[in-house]
């Protein structure tokens, strides 16, 4: 028991989200520990970005509560954006700064929060891009780079930060195929280092390979969850096995 | 590059000198074409003719009467006597009616107009006072008691009306003590022989009469130029304390103003144009020598330019303050819907500030905010065109924030940042470059538009160019010169602006 509670980072608690009377997230709950590569599936619009989102506080929700060591983020007394420097997040549409370098866009947030010196943040992107394999494009603007290396800066920039939990909103949709590999890699390699990660994702053999639980998202909850193999193989509900059976 | 460089100057003068040969050749084709025929010579002749007059004088009140009378008589108001003529000239009217003494100055520089003999009314001209202050209207009556028993009015009248113009030069006694402070006389420097400028400074019958009085009175003259139908609302706003030219006691007027005795009379009288004379054109460089060089007229401009670009800088700079400002209250209160009540009060900006003309707001600003305060025109037109800019450019930059995309705002979010981070790193440097062009816009129509100073008796550039036309009666260079001067300045800061636009954009090559 106490093990289990030490290990927890996220917990969600009826979690609600309605925009006007549209009604996107319903009491979703769900806890996430230490550790843990969580893959999340879904047909399109059925709540999994909003869901990522509202870990973060990026959409308020609208009931619910979400808990970060313990910590409420919906209470508005909580300073959240504390807790958004150690949940690192990586877009569709990547979001790199057009008017800054490579390394600007990887060293602002930790200089400007004060977490390093100027010299320790340049010193962290080379080791990040290094890691990314971009290091020679630390000095260049994201409009030099192809889709899939901005993404790949994308990660840099929300490693630099040494978050506890990444999160992954369709990492690879917005990449031309060829480039969807080099994205893949880079996120496998941080799930085999031990980083705890959600990541909303449409790769099926990519969510079956890397991570340890998969959530199925439709009409704004979790119809299904389970450990990748048995999520794939043997699935239980209707609505999963009708999806499998499109994507698949 | 260098050689693109040299090239884009070139280009832009060359475009400046064809503007130029433009002019100069409009200039050519109106000297050929004849004099429009005379249509008036007599009183009876004005019925169902276009009149021109002086925006709140006599003539204007007396010419009305003929607008009514289902004669289809037109009346050209004009805010300058000089603008008349000019339109008068042109063939663009057929009569001016005026006093008579600015008119006999009128044609005596224009050969080809001339004074009907049949005068159109008898008026007599006295000083305003605002209405109530009758410690000040009796002073004055027996300051010009005093003047007439001695001999100074007639003397001052003479030195610029009749045979000894010249003669008897108005001097104040030594020793004056002033210490009974000081009198503002509101004025309109262009009428000439009551009130003109002579060398940069306002000189007439008008000035020596309030100086003499100041002299009786133990006082300190400061004299005022404005706009004719400005002074009645100087006075009476308390801006002036007597408003002294050449204006007539009517009824209209008595309204609103109190009047001391007449100090003298003139008539109203008809100047038409005069097909007898023979039109001696003068060549180009005379004119330009009698329009910049004599009596070193090209100091108007000068100073008009200087007061122009102050203006303009000082306002650009209010109006990035206050647009930056507003465009942060509004997009923050869009983007979460805080800052409620800034929200409102910046939105009540705007909605006035967008919806009624610069010049309106000048006027306003002048004459009724600092109404009652002795304060600088040059502070004056600063804050109201500040005030003025601000709302167009809170716009622009708003339109700059809303372009960025909301996913940098949530990368940056996502991060830790903050939002006052966000807006600053962020955002607000791509809004920036994405808004130089309208921007750039914005402070082009800013500096034209300081133009509307000569409202509140400013001598910007355009005013300076107008003094000049004034004393010269030539429209051309005085106006083309102005002109060209604007289209300089707007030129440099084009170039400015697009050196800058190039020098951000270079960071990304999208």
């Amino acid at each position: 028991m106490s093990e289990t509670k030490s290990d927890v980072l996220l917990e969600v608690k009826n979690l609600h989200k309605a925009f006007d009377k549209h009604v996107v997230l319903n009491d979703v709950n769900t806890t996430v520990r230490k550790g843990d590569v969580i893959a999340i599936i879904g047909p399109s619009g059925c709540g999994k970005s909003t869901f990522l989102r509202s870990l973060n506080m990026l959409e308020m929700p609208t009931g619910g509560h979400v808990l970060f060591h313990g910590t409420d983020l919906t209470d508005k007394s909580v300073n959240i954006n504390q807790i958004r420097e150690k949940i690192g997040m990586v877009f569709q549409h990547f979001n790199l700064f057009p008017n800054m370098t490579i390394r600007e866009n990887i060293c602002l947030a930790p200089v400007k929060l004060k977490l390093m010196t100027k010299e320790e943040a340049s010193k962290k992107a080379d080791e990040l891009l290094e890691r990314v394999g971009l290091k020679d494009k630390a000095d260049t603007y994201p409009a030099m780079l192809s889709g899939g290396q901005k993404q790949r800066v994308a990660i840099a920039r929300a490693l630099a930060m040494n978050p506890e939990v990444m999160l992954f909103d369709e990492p690879t949709s917005a990449l031309d195929p060829e480039m969807v590999g080099e994205v893949l890699t880079i996120i496998k390699e941080l799930a085999q280092s031990g980083m705890t990660m959600l990541i909303v994702t449409h790769e099926m053999g990519f969510a079956k390979e890397v991570s340890n639980r998969c959530m199925f998202f439709s009409d704004g909850n979790i119809t299904e969850e389970n450990a990748p193999k048995e999520f794939f193989e043997n699935p239980q509900s209707p609505r999963l096995k009708e999806f499998l059976s499109k994507v698949l | 590059m260098q050689r693109t460089k040299q090239n884009h100057a070139w280009r832009v003068f060359r475009l400046l000198l064809i503007f130029f040969c433009i002019g100069l050749s409009l200039q050519f084709t109106s000297c050929g074409k004849k004099q429009a025929e005379n249509t008036v010579f007599s009183v009876d002749d004005l019925s169902g003719k276009k009149i021109g007059v002086q925006l709140g004088t006599t003539g204007d009140t007396l010419v009305s009467d003929y607008e009514t009378d289902g004669s289809n008589t037109t009346v050209e108001r004009f805010n300058k006597g000089n603008d008349a003529i000019q339109a008068l000239k042109q063939g663009k009217i057929d009569a001016v009616v005026i006093d008579a003494q600015p008119a006999q100055s009128f044609v005596a520089a224009n050969s080809d107009l001339m004074i009907l003999p049949e005068e159109f009314a008898n008026e007599d001209y006295a000083i305003a006072i605002a209405k109530g202050n009758s410690s000040l209207t009796s002073s004055i009556n027996d300051a010009l008691n005093t003047l007439k028993a001695n001999g100074t009015l007639d003397a001052i009248l003479n030195n610029y009306i009749g045979e000894n113009i010249g003669q008897t030069p108005y001097t104040s006694p030594e020793n004056v003590n002033r210490s009974n402070g000081t009198l503002v006389m509101a004025t309109n420097a262009y009428f000439q022989p009551y009130e003109y400028y002579e060398n940069g400074t306002i000189v007439g019958i008008d000035v020596d009469v309030a100086t003499a009085i100041c002299d009786t009175l133990g006082m300190t003259l400061k004299v005022e130029d404005m706009e004719f139908d400005s002074i009645i609302t100087a006075v009476s706003s308390g801006k002036a304390d007597v408003g002294i030219a050449g204006m007539t006691v009517t009824p209209e007027r008595q309204k609103n103003i109190d009047f001391s005795d007449s100090y003298t009379t003139s008539q109203q009288v008809i100047v038409v144009r005069n097909n007898d004379a023979v039109s001696g054109g003068t060549s180009l460089s005379e004119k330009f020598k009698t329009d910049f060089l004599t009596d070193n007229r090209y100091q108007f401009i000068l100073t008009g330019l200087k007061n122009t670009l102050i203006i303009a800088a000082c306002a650009a700079l209010i109006g990035i303050v206050i647009g930056f400002l507003v465009a942060v209250v509004r997009s923050s209160h869009d983007k979460t819907g805080n800052l409620k009540i800034l929200n409102a009060i910046c939105t009540v900006y705007l909605t006035i500030i967008r919806g009624t003309p610069s010049m309106v707001q000048l006027l306003i600003i002048y004459y009724i905010i600092f109404g009652s305060m002795n304060i600088s025109k040059l502070l004056v037109a600063i804050l109201a065109f500040g005030i003025n800019s601000g709302a167009y450019v809170a716009e622009i930059f708003r339109s700059g924030i809303m372009s960025i995309d909301n996913g940098q705002f949530e990368a940056a979010r996502s991060l830790g940042l903050t939002y006052r981070q966000t807006m600053l790193s962020v955002i607000l440097p791509q809004a920036f470059k994405n808004v130089l062009p309208a921007l750039a816009n914005e402070f082009i129509v800013l500096l034209k538009e300081t133009s509307i100073s000569g409202y509140i008796g400013l001598t910007d550039l355009t005013r300076g160019g107008d003094i000049i036309r004034s004393i010269t009666y030539d429209a051309f260079l005085p106006l083309l010169g102005v002109a060209f001067i604007y289209l300089v300045l707007v030129v440099i800061l084009s170039a400015l602006v697009k050196k800058l636009e190039r020098r951000l954009r270079s960071n990304e090559r999208n």
